[in-house]
C-alpha cells in the first residue's frame, strides 16, 4: 500500500508487532535487556571508574583517583534529556574516548564521522543528524574541550536540541577532563 | 471481571466514542458493565450527562482513601449498564511517571468493581501511555486500541506498539486486543487505504475485524448524552459494536 509506506518503517513495525505479541515472560526477558542496554552508560562509567581506581592503587599512585562521577552524571543528564540508547565520544583522530553503544556498529559510524573531520565552528557546538529508524536517530555533536575537540554520537530517540548543547558540552567537558586525584 | 482499556496514543481517534459504544454492546448482551472515566477531561460524563462535572468520580477514589466506590456509582436508564465519572478530585499529574501507589489504588477500585458483580469494565482513557493511563493499563486485563484511519494518524502506530510492548512489562497478563480502525471512510480513497493499508502491515491478530464508520450519528449521540445505538437510523453501527462485542468476547475467551 503506497499511501501509508512512506509514514512507516515496515521493517520496524513488524519488529514492533512481533514484539507486542511474544509471550509476555518473552518480553520480560527482552525488558530487563533493555533495561541493562539502557543501564549502558552508567555501567560503563562505574567499570571505567573502578579500573582507574584499581589501577592507580596497583601502580602506587596511593591516594586513590577519585574524581566526581562526571560519566554517570552525563548518564543521568541524558536520561532526563533525551531517551538516549547509546553514547559514543570520539576525537577527531578516531581515538574512542567512551563507548556504550548497544552495537558496535554504531560506534564504527562515530568513528567514521570523527575521521572525516567533520567540521566544528570555534567555540560552539553543533549537531548533525541521521534518522537510523521510525524512532531512532544518530546524533553527532562537535564539542570543543580543554583536550581538543570531540565528537559525541548519540544514539536517541529524543535529539538533543540547540539550547542544551551548551550544557551538555560541560559534561562531556567533564568526562574527558584529565583524571584529578582527591586525598 | 474483565477490564478493558480504550487506549491510544493520539486524542481525537475516537476512544470515548467507542468507549461508551462498546459499553451499551456489552449491556444490550446481557452483561453486567461498568464505564469508567479515567480521563482527567471527563469526556464519558460529558458525552452522557451534563452534570457530570458536579460529579464524584474515579480521581475523588484515587486522591481520596476515604472516598467509597458505592458513592461514584451513576446509573443509567438501562439497568445492565453503570457509570464512574472522572470526578472532582486534584486530577493526576499528566505526565508523571509510574507509580506503585496509584497503581495499587486502581487495582483496589476495580476490585471493588469486581465485587459488586460487575462482569466488564470498559475504562475510557487520556490520550498517550503515561500518567494514569499508564497506572489504569498496568493494573487492567485488556487494552482495545482506536486508530484513526488516516495516513497522519497511521505515523502514531509504532509509538504505541512500543508502548504497549512495555506495559506488558509490567502487567503481563494484559491482553492486546488488537487495533480497532475508526472513522473509516470507505468512499475516501485515502482513508480507505490507509485502513487497508495498516491490515496488510500488522498481522491479523493485532488488528480487529470490525471497524467503526465515521458517521454523522456519532455527533447526535454525542449532542444527545446518549450512546448511539438508541437513535432512529442507528442499526448498522449497532450491529458494528456487537460485532465488535462478539470478536472481543471470543478473543478473551468470555461467555454469560
Amino acid at each position: 500500500m503506497d499511501s501509508i509506506n512512506p509514514w512507516l518503517d515496515v521493517d520496524e513495525l513488524n519488529r514492533l508487532a512481533k514484539a507486542l505479541m511474544a509471550p509476555a515472560d518473552a518480553q520480560q526477558t527482552k525488558k530487563v535487556e533493555a533495561s541493562k542496554s539502557e543501564g549502558l552508560i552508567r555501567s560503563s562509567a562505574s567499570k571505567v571508574l573502578a579500573k582507574a581506581s584499581e589501577m592507580a592503587k596497583r601502580t602506587g599512585v596511593i591516594t586513590p583517583v577519585v574524581r566526581k562521577a562526571a560519566l554517570p552524571e552525563l548518564g543521568d543528564w541524558l536520561n532526563a534529556h533525551a531517551r538516549c540508547q547509546g553514547l559514543c565520544v570520539v576525537n577527531l583522530d578516531g581515538d574512542v574516548l567512551q563507548a556504550a553503544m548497544p552495537n558496535e556498529e554504531w560506534t564504527k559510524l562515530t568513528v567514521l564521522a570523527a575521521t572525516t573531520r567533520h567540521r566544528l565552528e570555534e567555540g560552539k557546538s553543533s549537531s548533525l543528524r541521521l534518522k537510523v529508524a521510525s524512532e531512532s536517530f544518530l546524533q553527532f555533536i562537535s564539542v570543543m574541550t580543554a583536550r581538543g575537540p570531540l565528537l559525541v554520537g548519540l544514539l536517541t530517540q529524543n535529539l538533543l536540541k540547540d539550547s542544551q548543547l551548551i550544557e551538555f558540552s560541560s559534561l562531556v567537558e567533564g568526562i574527558s577532563a584529565p583524571d584529578q586525584v582527591e586525598k | 471481571m474483565t477490564s478493558i482499556v480504550v487506549s491510544s496514543q493520539k486524542g481525537g481517534v475516537g476512544k470515548t466514542t467507542v468507549s461508551i459504544n462498546l459499553a451499551f454492546a456489552f449491556a444490550r448482551a446481557g452483561w453486567n458493565v461498568l464505564l469508567v472515566d479515567t480521563d482527567p477531561q471527563g469526556s464519558v460524563g460529558l458525552s452522557l450527562t451534563r452534570q457530570s462535572r458536579k460529579l464524584l468520580g474515579f480521581f475523588d477514589y484515587l486522591g481520596d482513601q476515604k472516598q467509597t466506590f458505592d458513592g461514584l456509582v451513576v446509573p443509567t436508564r438501562m439497568k445492565t449498564l453503570s457509570m464512574i465519572p472522572a470526578g472532582q478530585g486534584e486530577g493526576y499529574e499528566l505526565g508523571g511517571g509510574y507509580s506503585e501507589s496509584v497503581v495499587e489504588r486502581v487495582k483496589d477500585f476495580l476490585g471493588e468493581a469486581e465485587s459488586r458483580g460487575y462482569d466488564i469494565c470498559i475504562l475510557d482513557s487520556a490520550a498517550g501511555l503515561f500518567g494514569i493511563t499508564r497506572d489504569v493499563l498496568v493494573a487492567a486485563d485488556a487494552v482495545l486500541v482506536p486508530q484513526q484511519a488516516e495516513p497522519l494518524g497511521i505515523r502514531s502506530v509504532p509509538k504505541m506498539l512500543k508502548g504497549l510492548t512495555e506495559l506488558r512489562a509490567k502487567n503481563t497478563k494484559l491482553s492486546i486486543l488488537g487495533v480497532l480502525l475508526t472513522m473509516v471512510q470507505r468512499d475516501v480513497q485515502e482513508s480507505a487505504e490507509a485502513a487497508d493499508g495498516l491490515r496488510e502491515l500488522l498481522p491479523a491478530q493485532l488488528v480487529m475485524k470490525e471497524e467503526v464508520p465515521r458517521d454523522g450519528l456519532f455527533l447526535k449521540a454525542s449532542g444527545k448524552g446518549v450512546p448511539v445505538g438508541v437513535l432512529q437510523g442507528s442499526a448498522k453501527l449497532l450491529s458494528a459494536f456487537d460485532e465488535l462485542r462478539l470478536e472481543i468476547e471470543s478473543k478473551l475467551g468470555l461467555s454469560l
